[in-house]
C-alpha cells in the first residue's frame, strides 16, 4: 500500500492513512522528538494533487541537504517548505502540516530504499486506515490547492493543475 | 542519474540532453561554465540566464501560454528539468515540411494567427521572450492539425511593458522569419492580425512603434 519513488539522490517512501484517531497524539510526538517517527514527515493530503507534487518537493531536498544548503532543519521540513509556495519557513510548515483536526494524513521517509522500514514502523503509532496512495485523488481539494498557489483562472482554464503546482515547487527558491 | 541522459543538442549557449527524471521523460538545458569568460563573471551570467528563463517560464504558464512543465530548477548546475513536449517539433521544422503543399496554407494561417495570440498574452502580462524564433515555438502535430502550441527558450527574457520591448520582440520574430521562410510576408501578417485580435487598442501603438523599428533596423544595415 505504500509506495517508493526514486529521487536523484535516494528514495521516497509513502503511504496514506485515513480516519486518524489519535491526531493529536502523533502531533506531541513529533514535537517532543519521538524515536518512531523521527524520519517521518506528516503532510496535509488535501493539499496533495499526486505523488509526484511530494516527489519533486522531496527531491529538491534532498539536493540541498548534500550540499549543506537547506533552508530548514532537516529534509523532512524542507521538503514541507519547498511544497510551499511562501517564503516564510514557520506559514509553510502550519500550511502543509497536519494540524489538530486532520482526520487524513500523508507519512513520508526521504532517505534510501532501506528507510522503508521507518514506515513500516510507522505503522505502530499512527492509528488509522492505511489505504492505496490512489484515494489521494478523492482527498485533494483543488479549489484550496489553487488559492494556495494563487494560480489564477486564465491559467487553470488552460492548463492541467497538477503541471502548475509542480513549475512552481520546481523553481522554488531560484527566482 | 545524469549518466542516463544523452544529449540532443549543444548550442552557443546550452546543451540539451533527453533521459528520464524523477519517472519522467524530461528535457534536460544546461549552461555548462564558458572557459574564456571569467568564472565568477560566468557562473553569475549562467545562473542569471537560468534564473531568467524559469521565472518567464512561471509567468508565461499564468499568462496562459503553453510551456513545458518543470521538475527542477537548479541554479548551481545551472540546469532546468522540463518536461519533454511530446510529439513536439519547432514550427520552423513544421513550416518546412507542409509549405509545398498549398492546400495547407489555410492550416499555417490559423497557425500564425494563433502564436501572434500568444505573444500577445505574453506582452499583456509584461512577458517578453527577447528571442523569437520559429525555432523556439513547437508544435505537436497531430493528422490534420498542428497541435497545440508551446513557447521555448525563455533563456533572454525580461519583465518589462514599455512600448518599445514589445515592438523590438515582434521585430526580432519578423527578422528571423524573413530569414528562414520563404512566405515570411503572408505569414508575418497573419501573425500580427492574430496579435491585434487579442491586444486590441493597444497593439495600435505597438506596431507604430515596430516601424520605427523597422526604419531604425534597415539604416543600421545600411550603414554596416
Ligand atoms: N521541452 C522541450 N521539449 C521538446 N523539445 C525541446 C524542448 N526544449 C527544447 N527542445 C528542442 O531543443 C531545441 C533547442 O532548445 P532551446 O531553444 O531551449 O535551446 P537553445 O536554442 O540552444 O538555447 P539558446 O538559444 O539559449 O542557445 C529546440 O529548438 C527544440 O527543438
Ligand atoms: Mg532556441
Amino acid at each position: 500500500m505504500a509506495k517508493s519513488f526514486k529521487l536523484e539522490a535516494g528514495t521516497i517512501h509513502m503511504a496514506l492513512v485515513r480516519d486518524v484517531q489519535n491526531t493529536e497524539e502523533i502531533r506531541k510526538k513529533i514535537q517532543s522528538g519521538d524515536e518512531t517517527l523521527r524520519a517521518c514527515g506528516l503532510v496535509r493530503p488535501s493539499l496533495i494533487l499526486d505523488p509526484i507534487q511530494l516527489v519533486v518537493a522531496a527531491n529538491k531536498s534532498l539536493l540541498s541537504a548534500q550540499r549543506e544548503d537547506l533552508t530548514t532543519k532537516s529534509v523532512i521540513t524542507e521538503t514541507l517548505y519547498n511544497l510551499s509556495p511562501s517564503k516564510n519557513i514557520r506559514q509553510s510548515l502550519v500550511n502543509f502540516g497536519i494540524g489538530a483536526g486532520d482526520k487524513d494524513v500523508l507519512v513520508f521517509v526521504v532517505g534510501d530504499d532501506d528507510d522503508f522500514r521507518h514506515l513500516e514502523a510507522a505503522r505502530h503509532v499512527i492509528s488509522g486506515r492505511w489505504v492505496d496512495i490512489n484515494e489521494l485523488e478523492g482527498i485533494s481539494d483543488k479549489s484550496r490547492i489553487k488559492k494556495m498557489y494563487d494560480i489564477k483562472d486564465t491559467e487553470s482554464e488552460c492548463f492541467d493543475l497538477l503541471d502548475s503546482v509542480v513549475s512552481r515547487i520546481a523553481v522554488k527558491k531560484c527566482l | 542519474m545524469s549518466s542516463e541522459f544523452v544529449e540532443c543538442q549543444r548550442g552557443a549557449e546550452a546543451t540539451l540532453s533527453r533521459g528520464t527524471y524523477l519517472g519522467k521523460r524530461v528535457l534536460l538545458k544546461r549552461r555548462p561554465p564558458k572557459a574564456y569568460r571569467h568564472p565568477h563573471l560566468d557562473s553569475a551570467l549562467t545562473k542569471e540566464r537560468t534564473r531568467a528563463e524559469a521565472r518567464a517560464l512561471i509567468r508565461a504558464r499564468a499568462a496562459g501560454v503553453r510551456v513545458p512543465t518543470l521538475y527542477l530548477v537548479d541554479l548551481q548546475r545551472s540546469s532546468i528539468y522540463m518536461e519533454d513536449v511530446d510529439n513536439g517539433i519547432t514550427v520552423k521544422d513544421y513550416i518546412n515540411k507542409i509549405q509545398p503543399k498549398t492546400e495547407e496554407e489555410s492550416k499555417l494561417d490559423s497557425l500564425m494567427n494563433e502564436i501572434g495570440i500568444c505573444i500577445s498574452k505574453l506582452h499583456s502580462d509584461g512577458v517578453i521572450h527577447g528571442d523569437l524564433t520559429t525555432s523556439n515555438i513547437l508544435v505537436t502535430p497531430t493528422s490534420g492539425n498542428f497541435g497545440k502550441l508551446c513557447f521555448i527558450d525563455f533563456g533572454l527574457s525580461h519583465t518589462a511593458s514599455t512600448i518599445e520591448d514589445k515592438a523590438v520582440d515582434l521585430y526580432v520574430m519578423e527578422r528571423a522569419m524573413e530569414s528562414t521562410h520563404s512566405e515570411a510576408q503572408r505569414l508575418l501578417m497573419r501573425l500580427l492580425a492574430g496579435y491585434l485580435s487579442h491586444s486590441g487598442k493597444a497593439a495600435e501603438d505597438v506596431f507604430k512603434k515596430l516601424d520605427q523599428v523597422r526604419a531604425r533596423g534597415r539604416k543600421r544595415t545600411m550603414v554596416g
